[in-house]
């Protein structure tokens, strides 16, 4: 919902800005190189090359909200996790396992890239599937089934 | 939820000047009052004078939509809270709405079923009309000035949503849809905060659909989307509105269980709890579940799904759009198959002793054993079968790993003893999921669609009601949804209609798109050939094959098969199994192998303790499709992904790792130890593999393939699928899809 | 946001509402108020279930296919009443569901459609009623002349239940709503299924009071068929009590403009 406040930033601009907000526009005295990102901020080496999804979430089949719909987000594939023996709750070994999903939201694909390319991530791009109106009409309920059939069987 | 903003804006004046007065530039918050620069100047003479201080945005329409225009001429102009939008001529004001990016609030209207206009949530304004309009029923006409976030719109809808609540029970906390309930949103727009309903609230009997559906009917708030679903979609005239007034009732009058292989999509189209999933009753809250957009593995349609998981453990399973596959529909197979991913899952690398048991042994033993025998036979002796899960990765892994070791005997299960792989446009479906909707005539040959791949049998359905198109069938006496003309049971109808002797072939004739599906279940005869350049000059003969239309289709069945023909795992098993002495079992379970030497070494490498193993030495457990990512293609040749949603259970590892560090442990290192490496190896064998999500339209045309002289045997065609809810190693392992085999499938 | 005016006049009404509510016993035989004699879903019982067989008789066939030529062959849905009445009086009086499904084949619909078409109706009955159903209007004009007592005078006289039927099989006593006879209220109706659908009959008998419904009963019950329409005998049909005081004169011809006028 917050879509429409931030749309009139550039892609680029907002890219830059939206989760980790070091920079503070496109115009900035700083130039970033891909992958820089990553290694100023210290992450550790197994993270900086890692493979991640793009993809945009559809929307829900069980609701009609659209709300969420038409975000880009970023799938990290974690599945480091487990089941903690002293409480039974979810561990992870994976420190991005809880950022894509919560944390990453972009409002294009470009963005995302974009978001990526900067932390050095190797990405791939999923398709985003969008709904196809056709006309429907309530009349269609009540429409003439044509003539009666003869007795050809 | 874009509505219930407005409506809160709506509601609270206040709350919307704290808004304006923060943001400078308030153009992104929407008004109710017409942009004058945008309507038509004639219309703008009469808008409002205040000045607009910048262009609005353009609007996308809701969830990206994309309009379908018949001809450019049939487009009309209509202004949705006076911006200006071009739709098709006999939208809907709803639909017009949703092309102009605004949201309406609805119960009883769904996108995919006929209109029934009965919950009037949807009401709007509509310019120079006297009342409110459910705009659901109503046309858009040209030049109409919809007005969706007006004071009389909002009035409106709560005057509804108040009749709604009143018979409603007060159940959100213990209600399993609570959290993804488009009434409890629609409630926070439009609900009042009191009641004035004093009377006692009704209550219904809840009924007794199956073992997928739970029902809890005084939820129900008579919207008959479930009614118009299996009216429409799933074809079983179950479900029906019964009583009248305040007593009225969704329900079945006579006690009748839902036989629908796609029963499970009532659950999502119920826009309360009245319909939840029984499997995942208090199982989890949905704003718990982290949803993976995966793909479906269970046929080979590849239905686009969401996997929820929660923490280490798959919840449950849901449908995703994708207009070229399977709509917003799964098959309850897919979406309840769910648990049998917790069942009976290989945890440890095991070896059978000399007692015949098994013992967990770590994996470098297990692989060290492996790699031995492999060693200790001939090349030839050595046969690999790939299961029907498969994915592309592992079966291209283990091609390349028995090559090393000197053998070709590489084959994916279910793909039969005579293949014809060498073009794509043989083993596919060639007009495509979506393109089936053109068909005018089908010709079904020895395939059940409903239970061989259900969203291609919807579509059929989809197809016949809209434009009553015929549909003939060779093959068993089965049950379709739709009507149909039963031909014959075998061959000898296929040699009638092929020489042109058939009534029916006047009907294909006079088809202007004939589909003619072949089922992959003719794949196990060993007269498939001669079968095949039947079904050729039947082709042939009713032009079935146009510059613009390949209507000859062949409808797989499991996941893996294209991509395994793709690749080219298409040895001959009544050739390789009698004289395997090292079997390498990789996920593959269906394979007839009572023709096995009983000296042979088994390996059976796979995610479900299943057939497979009962003959196994060897065990190494593997991931399953919602562990791991892999690449598989469906009937229609369109290659897709899953995405690991879980992590894997036990020590298991992905399918081709496990083919990759045998290999190396047998001296036979593959050249690659990642997957974009592995993916680099498939794209030259077949690069149309890793084109996700395309589909590349087939231009062969019949000529170019060569007559098959071999004899047809006039042996009648048999199903190929006993059991809709068991057909693989997870249906089987699944506890609910044998509840459902033992209540639902027919005897 | 609302403000104190609005909360005080919900009060009030409130307070309305709590004096026009009747006493407890009533209030509760009003909340048990159902208008089909049935559930809306059913239940197998030995002479209801879909097991049991039911056809159209011999000569009802015949007028199952007069009622479907007034349709065009695929309208056949079309004839889903006139059916589902035709059945009801050759069962008497009831349709169990065995006629809906036979009802169904015919006019080549799912069951459920007939279902819901038989549910919906209140005239059609899925539970047994008595050779002879009795239905008291229930609408307000109708109520204000008395039809409670009616109904009060008939079930002590037949010892039943509303929607029950007698030991002997010949009475039942249900409910209906405005029979356009208000004129006249209070009024029942009698619906005959005695003799099956060729003689059925379905009379109106107004002005009754609770002293003459139970002699049309009694008269019922010995095969006698009481005079239809008005039971008071000052009246003539519709007309007022004493003879009728208009429209006694031929005519005057209606008032006319004189159009050359203008």
């Amino acid at each position: 919902m917050a879509a429409p406040l931030r749309h009139r930033t550039l892609p680029l601009a907002r890219a830059l800005l939206s989760p980790s907000r070091l920079l503070s526009s496109d115009t900035a005295l700083v130039e970033i190189k891909p992958v820089e990102i990553g290694i100023v901020s210290g992450i550790p080496e197994e993270h900086l090359r890692r493979k991640v999804m793009i993809y945009s979430p559809a929307r829900t089949a069980t609701q009609q909200g659209s709300g969420k719909v038409g975000k880009w987000k970023i799938n990290f594939l974690s599945t480091q996790k487990w089941e903690n023996p002293l409480m039974g709750w979810t561990s992870t070994g994976d420190p991005y396992a809880n950022v894509g999903e919560a944390a990453l939201s972009f409002d294009s694909e470009e963005a995302a890239k974009a978001f990526a390319e900067k932390h050095g991530w190797d990405y791939v791009v999923r398709k985003r599937h969008t709904p196809l109106l056709k006309p429907k009409a309530y009349a269609d309920n009540f429409k003439w089934k044509g003539p009666p059939k003869t007795d050809e069987d | 939820m874009g509505f219930v903003l407005r409506a809160l804006r709506r509601s609270k004046p206040f709350l919307q000047s704290q808004l304006s007065r923060r943001s400078p530039n308030p153009t992104p918050l929407r008004w109710i009052s017409s942009t004058s620069a945008l309507s038509k100047p004639e219309s703008s003479a009469a808008a409002e004078p205040e000045p607009v201080p910048a262009p609005e945005r353009p609007r996308t329409p809701v969830g990206g939509a994309r309009l379908h225009f018949a001809s450019p001429a049939e487009a009309i102009e209509v202004f949705v809270d006076g911006y200006p939008v071009k739709i098709p001529k006999g939208m809907t004001v709803l639909q017009a709405c949703e092309a102009a990016g605004v949201d309406i609030p609805r119960f009883c209207y769904h996108s995919r079923l006929s209109i029934a206009g009965n919950c009037r949530m949807c009401l709007v304004e509509v310019e120079k009309s006297p009342k409110p309009v459910a705009s659901c029923a109503m046309p858009a006409l040209p030049g109409m000035k919809i007005k969706t976030d007006t004071p009389v719109a909002k009035k409106a809808r709560e005057g509804v949503m108040e009749f709604l609540l009143m018979n409603h029970p007060l159940d959100c906390p213990i209600c399993d849809q609570g959290g993804e309930c488009d009434l409890q949103d629609q409630s926070m727009a439009f609900g009042a905060d009191r009641g004035r309903f004093t009377e006692t609230k009704r209550s219904v009997v809840d009924k007794n659909l199956g073992p997928l559906v739970k029902t809890v009917m005084t939820r129900c708030i008579q919207c008959t989307r479930c009614v118009r679903f299996a009216t429409e979609i799933a074809g079983v005239q179950d479900l029906g509105m019964l009583g009248r007034g305040s007593g009225e009732e969704i329900g079945t009058y006579v006690e009748k269980l839902m036989t629908s292989e796609l029963s499970g999509n009532v659950i999502d189209i119920c826009p309360v709890g009245a319909l939840t999933s029984k499997p995942f009753a208090f199982k989890a809250r949905n704003w718990e579940l982290k949803g993976t957009e995966s793909i479906d593995i269970t046929d080979a349609v590849g239905s686009n799904i969401r996997i929820d998981s929660r923490g280490p453990e798959v919840m449950r399973i849901l449908p995703r759009l994708n207009e070229d596959i399977n709509e917003e529909w799964i098959s309850d197979k897919t979406r309840f198959c769910y648990d049998g991913l917790k069942r009976q899952r290989l945890n440890d690398p095991m070896i059978r002793g000399p007692d015949g048991r098994f013992k967990a042994v770590t994996w470098r033993d297990a692989l060290a054993v492996v790699a031995e025998v492999a060693h200790q036979v001939k090349p030839e002796e050595i046969v690999g079968i790939a299961g029907q899960l498969s994915d592309a990765e592992s079966m291209i892994a283990l091609k390349d790993f028995l090559n090393k070791m000197g053998s070709n005997n590489v084959l994916c299960e279910g793909n039969g003893p005579s293949l014809l792989a060498d073009l794509r446009p043989n083993y596919l479906l060639n007009s495509n999921i979506a393109g089936l909707e053109k068909a005018d005539v089908f010709l079904l040959i020895g395939t059940q669609p409903r239970v061989e791949a259900p969203m291609v049998n919807a579509r059929i359905r989809k197809t016949v009601r809209a434009t009553q198109a015929k549909v003939a069938y060779i093959g068993p006496t089965t049950d379709f949804n739709y009507n149909y003309d039963h031909l014959g049971s075998g061959p000898h109808t296929l040699l009638e209609i092929a020489e042109g002797r058939h009534p029916f072939c006047s009907t294909l004739l006079s088809a202007k798109h004939p589909a003619i599906i072949v089922g992959a279940g003719l794949f196990q005869r060993q007269d498939f050939l001669a079968l095949f350049s039947a079904i050729e000059a039947i082709a042939k003969f009713g032009k079935v094959i146009k510059p613009d239309w390949n209507g000859l289709n062949l409808l797989l069945l499991n996941a893996a098969q294209s991509a395994a023909l793709d690749l080219g795992l298409v040895s001959n098993h009544n050739e390789s199994i009698p004289s395997a002495k090292f079997l390498y079992l990789m996920g593959a379970d269906d394979i007839n192998l009572e023709k096995l030497p009983d000296d042979a070494f088994v390996v059976y490498q796979g995610h479900h303790g299943d057939k497979g193993v009962y003959r196994a030495n060897v065990i190494l457990p593997s991931a399953a499709f919602s562990e791991k990512e892999g690449t598989y293609e469906n009937t229609e040749g369109c290659s897709q992904w899953t995405v690991p949603a879980v992590p894997t259970v036990g020590d298991a590892r992905d399918d081709w790792k496990i083919v990759r560090a045998l290999s190396e442990v047998a001296g036979v290192c593959l050249p690659y130890d990642n997957i974009g490496a592995v993916r680099a190896r498939i794209r030259m064998v077949a690069p149309n593999l890793l084109s996700v999500d395309e589909r590349e339209s087939s231009t062969v045309s019949v000529e170019m393939k060569p007559p098959f002289a071999e004899k047809l045997s006039l042996a009648p065609f048999r199903k190929a699928v006993d059991n809709f809810y068991m057909t693989d190693s997870i249906t089987r392992a699944s506890k609910i899809m044998a509840q459902c085999s033992a209540t639902l499938s027919k005897k | 946001m609302l403000p104190a005016v609005a909360r005080g006049a919900a009060k009030r009404l409130l307070g309305i509402r709590a004096l026009l509510r009747p006493s407890p016993p009533i209030a509760a035989a009003s909340a048990s108020r159902s208008f089909s004699t049935a559930l809306n879903y059913h239940i197998d019982s030995p002479d209801n279930n879909p097991d049991v067989p039911w056809e159209f008789s011999e000569a009802n066939k015949e007028k199952v296919k007069e009622i479907l030529s007034h349709y065009p062959s695929n309208y056949k849905q079309s004839a889903v009443i006139p059916l589902l009445d035709l059945a009801q009086q050759q069962h008497g009086g009831w349709l169990p569901v065995a006629a809906m499904n036979a009802v169904a084949k015919v006019i080549e619909v799912a069951p459920i459609r007939v279902y819901e078409v038989a549910t919906f109706y209140t005239m059609f009955n899925r539970t047994k009623v008595g050779k002879y159903h009795l239905l008291v209007c229930g609408t307000t004009p109708c109520m204000i002349r008395g039809s409670r007592e009616i109904e009060e005078a008939l079930l002590k006289h037949l010892g039943v239940k509303r929607n029950e039927v007698t030991k002997d099989g010949l009475f039942s006593v249900g409910e209906m709503e405005c029979m356009g006879c208000c004129v006249n209220a209070p009024m029942i109706t009698v619906a005959d299924y005695s003799k099956g659908s060729e003689g059925y009959t379905y009379n109106y008998y107004e002005d009754v009071t609770p002293k003459r419904v139970v002699e049309i009963v009694e008269m019922l019950r010995r095969g006698e068929t009481p005079p239809v329409g008005t039971q008071n005998p000052d009246r003539i049909r519709s007309g007022p009590a004493g003879g009728n005081t208009t429209l006694l004169r031929e005519p005057k011809p209606p008032p006319c403009r004189d159009l050359d006028a203008c």
